[in-house]
């Protein structure tokens, strides 16, 4: 039986094949802004030499944030859930996943089955993701392959208060300016996204062990300030950038079979800033798809969907999520103006916002 | 004796000189790498064109992020208080200023005797700041002062989804990569629309309370100060050269330091 798994990030794209429960083959190219095509050219990549052809395959999971343009997948499994269940393949006592791609960051905490039960995502601000690495990587004239590697020689890290990729653009070209050292620039940067990496992940608990999965986590400067900050050794499997394609192709092979998969818990859409936290947590066990908490909203930021069940549960709209503080009010300020709100109607108290 | 207020932002540094019948002048100068050295020349800059002789004494307070790092002020006042007493010197009717810098966004909100009531502010992310608009225009290839005049001609408003700079530059480049591609005025328009709607959030969360003046030097640009008023439902004021309101407001205090006495 053969498996495919397509993760398309907003980067890079990856792709995994296994067969009989082995992989067999892996992939790894740029996204470039054709989704589609970028997907067909991917699956005749990891094809390559292995005497297969893209009709060979028994199921495809498409996910990643492009997974909806991949038009040769049966079927869309969120990344978040992929993660979790392609990294406890490698390891099964994981607990604790800091998912960093290339234009957002995710802290996921699953079960031993790979079952998420809870979730953090910053996918509005550029600060802690690839994005960043690579302003930073620009400003400073050094290929990006080589900033982790370079922060790991500092003698005298600058310390950085502000996350925000344009600041510390600015703060940066300064301190070079002033004849600061390369590399203690970097491990400042380095140090200011461990720490915003630290709280997101203490907002769906730590717990041993912890992983890192993404492209990002290939940084050996990272992975160190991460350690440091979080007090944890991380386990790294052997290509944690393709966590998501193989978590695909497990689920693909799963569904070739047959069997359905245990439902998700616990997930927080939202960020945090500069000016605060802005999370609505959606307690997907708790969900009941009443569908009320929709016309309930003022702004208009709930929709009802599917999960990966089938089953039709609360969800925040993906247009939103970038403005989330913008498009809310927040439940208090509801309340003051005498309006309903998702979490008044909500019979089963599934949602609950932190602002 | 005449008194001056300095407020030394992350970009610019403004200074006022304030003689017994008013604003003798004020001076908006660069700030650079050094701030010292900065507010140093605005200083003799502005005391040279106000006709102060040199040796005459001047009572100095310093304000903004770089205020406390100069050493020729004789007192440091926050930027909140500084907005109060400038805003409250220009606009005595204005009971919330909104304070829109390079790198930082400021909030105050004033109770009737013109003093801080509350404030909000945030300078830890670039989005609703003046660097946002800059790099948009940058990106735009437009100089700021187009890019106002042509907001005005937008017939729609393009969809700027990312609140950050760095995301929001992407929303713009698929929106000029477009087929067909949006119109740059209803670019402008959604660019000025996202600064604003940041603004707004972070007024919403101290509450709104007329009249409300807008400063700093974004409140230069015509065309964001009107999306804003737009958004607002009402009409918002803006003083004369808002950029310097703040250093005003600094010159306000030394003067009334000085009516206390203490500049003796």
């Amino acid at each position: 039986m053969i498996a495919a798994g397509i993760d398309i990030g907003s980067r890079a794209a990856k792709a995994v094949i296994m067969r009989d429960g082995a992989i067999l083959s892996t992939a790894i190219r740029d996204t470039g802004p054709e989704s589609v095509k970028t997907s067909q050219t991917l699956i005749r990549e990891v094809l390559q030499g292995t005497g297969l052809s893209p009709e060979d395959m028994d199921y495809t999971v498409a996910t990643g944030y492009g997974r909806v343009l991949v038009p040769f997948a049966d079927e869309n499994i969120s990344e978040i859930s992929c993660h979790a269940r392609g990294i406890t393949w490698y390891f099964p006592s994981v607990r604790t996943i800091l998912d960093m791609g290339g234009q957002d960051c995710k802290a996921i905490r699953c079960d031993s089955d790979g079952v998420v039960s809870d979730f953090a995502m910053n996918d509005k601000c550029a600060g802690g993701t690839g994005r960043f690495l690579e302003m930073i990587a620009e400003v400073l004239n050094t290929p990006l392959e080589e900033i982790g590697d370079l922060s790991l020689r500092s003698q005298n890290t600058i310390p950085f208060n502000t996350v925000c990729a344009v600041f510390a653009k600015s703060d940066a070209i300064q301190h070079l300016r002033k004849g600061v050292a390369k590399s203690d620039i970097l491990a400042g940067l380095h140090e200011a996204i461990a720490v915003r990496c630290f709280n997101l992940l203490k907002r769906v608990g730590i717990e041993k062990d912890f992983t890192i999965t993404g492209g990002i986590s290939k940084n050996k400067g990272m992975v160190g300030k991460l350690r440091k900050q979080i007090g944890l050794e991380p386990l790294l499997c052997e290509d944690p950038q393709l966590a998501g394609a193989l978590g695909a192709a497990l689920f693909a092979a799963e569904r070739y079979r047959g069997a359905a998969r245990k439902e998700e818990a616990r997930i927080a859409y939202g960020y945090s800033d500069g000016t605060g936290e802005y999370f609505i947590t959606v307690d997907n066990s708790l969900c009941n798809g009443c569908g009320r908490c929709v016309p309930a909203c003022p702004g208009g930021v709930l929709v009802m969907a599917q999960d990966g069940n089938g089953d039709m549960k609360a969800t925040v709209k993906e247009t939103v999520r970038r403005r989330l503080a913008f498009a809310c009010p927040g439940f208090q300020s509801c309340s003051r103006a005498h309006e309903a709100n998702c979490h008044t109607v909500c019979p089963a108290d599934a949602i609950t916002h932190t602002w | 004796m005449n008194t001056a207020g300095i407020d030394i932002g992350s970009m610019t540094t403004k200074v006022v000189v304030l003689g017994d019948n008013g604003v003798l002048t004020s001076v908006v100068t660069s700030t650079g790498d050094d701030r010292e050295v900065a507010a140093r020349e605005a200083f003799e800059a502005a005391l040279d064109r106000a006709g102060v002789r040199p040796g005459e004494p001047v009572y100095l307070v310093s304000t903004g992020v770089g205020g406390k790092s100069v050493s020729i002020s004789q007192q440091h006042k926050a930027i909140t208080t500084c907005l109060a007493r400038g805003t409250g010197y220009q606009l005595p009717t204005a009971r919330m200023v909104i304070d829109i810098g390079a790198e930082s966004c400021t909030v105050v909100k004033l109770n009737s005797r013109g003093r801080v009531d509350d404030w909000a502010s945030h300078d830890k992310c670039a989005a609703g700041t003046g660097i946002f608009l800059q790099q948009m225009a940058k990106l735009m290839q437009l100089p700021l002062e187009e890019m106002s005049a042509l907001s005005r001609t937008a017939k729609g408003r393009a969809d700027i989804t990312s609140t950050c700079a760095v995301f929001a530059e992407s929303d713009v480049i698929s929106h000029v990569h477009r087929d067909p591609p949006t119109p740059a005025a209803d670019i402008v328009a959604g660019i000025y629309y996202s600064v604003v709607s940041r603004i707004v959030s972070l007024c919403k969360r101290i509450g709104i309370q007329k009249d409300v003046a807008v400063v700093g030097g974004v409140a230069l640009s015509g065309g964001l100060v009107g999306t804003l008023r737009e958004e607002m439902g009402f009409e918002i004021l803006v003083p004369d050269s808002p950029q310097t309101t703040a250093a005003l407001g600094a010159a306000v205090l030394a003067r009334e330091n000085v009516e206390k006495g203490l500049g003796q």
